[in-house]
């Protein structure tokens, strides 16, 4: 196993290090940078902007040195946990993204708890109860969610949500609480806000999970190892959850990957829908207004994530099931 | 008797796996200076690394020899184990490929007080795991269905009920 770990560790290192100069790059493509765009505005309204003032500007973020320059000054900054100075909003990044990073994770969080504490249940239900009238209810149900784009759902949460139990429409708490430091009423605020954006964005997730957790569990039942072990009088309960679902849950531990950047980032157009406080429209923004380090830092925090769960997800599935898959030969 | 050998050549890899993996690692951490967050990670990725290296050197110097009566591993961590005394039998597959269609397999022989394991890179390791398996076969030790797939990707005929 640590030959695996070792392997696979070694694959990630390479793939961060191309990931951040593509990342880099990329955000140094747009002719002009978030300086020379502010100096154009203010030079449009009329105002004389100081050239000592913008070399000094420029100079401070290195904005005079090359592209590839730039590159390793903010690399080895990554490293040590300096993402950065956010032009937009005048702070270092980590100051600008730290209270929306805990805000994007809770709800990020509380969405796969919700998407997996439904779906299982009712993908166990309707693989074990085929084409009965819960299993079509569910189903119905299952492509409705699928089908409804999230954004129409999120409005219709908000006003529904309004109407019966008058909830603030938008953001993640009361008015009064936001930029306010945390406290039990902010933390209750947060809860009451909670709900509508988990089920709106969890909806279509859930319901992808359901039909893909009844196809995999009915695929199971019906191999011979489930029709022998019900021969011989094991509980159904034993039949069902000791070995198939175990075995279809694999497609689950291989979804880790797409998983954990969804925490802090998933849903934008959701988030900009109900004035939602996370990640997702600042990294929107930050890319229109070329804020290099803010947008770059967002993207590196996503990739780190990404190859971090496509990591964990390998390594969970090679102690799960570690079979080969060739036939005729082994790879060596 | 038979022989499982790892030829330097099919180590090398491994060796610059752990070579540039501490490199990758150590430099950074080294030109950081001051004590820092990427510190936490670097350092024990280092480690981790470099005791992948040491790893890779030990199974360099061992040599696994099987007869009738058992198999033994000669070298760094030597051990004994006689086919009678056999508990364990198992082969796996660790890919390096989403598809699977890269990797190598290990086999892991155990007994009461000993262990043994081999990875496909050595020269025999077909030998060994037919061996190994008959063994298992005839001295009733359970094998199970992810290991009879394995053996057959090998060329081994595995046909038998997965225990």
């Amino acid at each position: 196993m640590l030959a695996y770990f070792v392997r696979r560790l070694f694959v990630m290192i390479p793939t961060l290090l191309a990931i951040s100069a593509i990342v880099f790059f990329i955000i140094q493509l747009p002719p002009g940078d978030y300086l020379s765009n502010q100096i154009a505005e203010l030079r449009a309204q009329g105002e004389a902007a100081s050239m000592a003032q913008i070399e000094h500007l420029r100079a401070q973020y290195h904005l005079d040195k090359t592209p590839v320059e730039r590159y390793f000054i903010w690399l080895f900054g990554l490293l040590r946990g300096d993402l950065g100075w956010s032009f937009e909003y005048d702070l270092p990044v980590n100051v600008v993204i730290g209270d929306r990073l805990i805000l994007s994770f809770v709800v990020g969080f509380a969405t796969v708890i919700f998407t997996y504490a439904v779906a299982f249940p009712i993908g166990i239900y309707s693989a074990t109860r085929q084409y009965s009238w819960g299993d079509y209810g569910l189903t119905f149900l299952g492509f409705l969610g699928l089908a409804t784009p999230s954004f129409l759902l999120a409005l219709v949460m908000l006003y529904l949500a309004n109407i019966w139990f008058g909830t603030a429409i938008g953001g993640l708490m009361d008015p009064e609480f936001v930029d306010k430091p945390m406290s039990w009423a902010k933390f209750l605020s947060v809860l009451e806000h909670l709900w509508i954006p988990v089920v709106v964005i969890g909806t279509s997730g859930t319901a992808a999970m359901i039909r893909r957790l009844r196809a995999n569990l009915l695929d199971e039942l019906q191999k011979q190892y489930v029709v022998t072990a019900r021969a011989k009088g094991l509980p159904p309960g034993r039949a069902l959850f000791k070995y198939p679902l175990r075995m279809a849950l694999n497609p689950f531990i291989a979804d880790i990957g797409d998983l954990l950047p969804q925490l802090i980032s998933g849903a934008a157009i959701v988030s900009v829908v109900m004035s939602l406080p996370t990640n997702g429209p600042m990294l929107l923004a930050a890319l229109r207004s070329q804020d290099m380090f803010l947008a770059g830092s967002f993207l590196m925090i996503e990739a780190v994530l990404i190859v971090l769960g496509v990591f964990l997800s390998d390594v969970a599935l090679a102690a799960l099931d570690p079979r080969i898959r060739l036939h005729g030969g082994a790879g060596k | 008797m038979n022989t499982l050998r790892y030829p330097t050549k099919a180590l090398a890899g491994d060796y610059a796996r752990a070579a540039i993996g501490v490199t990758l690692t150590l430099t950074p951490a080294i030109g950081l200076g001051e004590w820092s967050v990427a510190h936490w990670f670097l350092l024990p990725l280092a480690v981790l690394f470099a005791g992948f290296g040491y790893k890779t050197w030990r199974r360099g110097r061992q040599t696994i020899t099987w007869d009738a009566i058992g198999v033994s591993l000669s070298g760094p961590g030597a051990a004994r184990l006689d086919w009678n005394e056999l508990r364990s039998f198992k082969l796996a597959f660790f890919s390096t490929t989403r598809d699977r269609t890269g990797g190598w397999m290990q086999l892991k022989l155990s007994s009461v007080g000993a262990r043994i394991d081999a990875d496909s890179s050595g020269e025999g390791f077909a030998d060994l795991a037919s061996a190994a398996f008959a063994q298992a076969e005839r001295h009733s030790v359970s094998v199970d269905a992810g290991s009879r797939d394995n053996l057959k990707a090998l060329g081994i005929n595995a046909t038998g009920t997965a225990r």
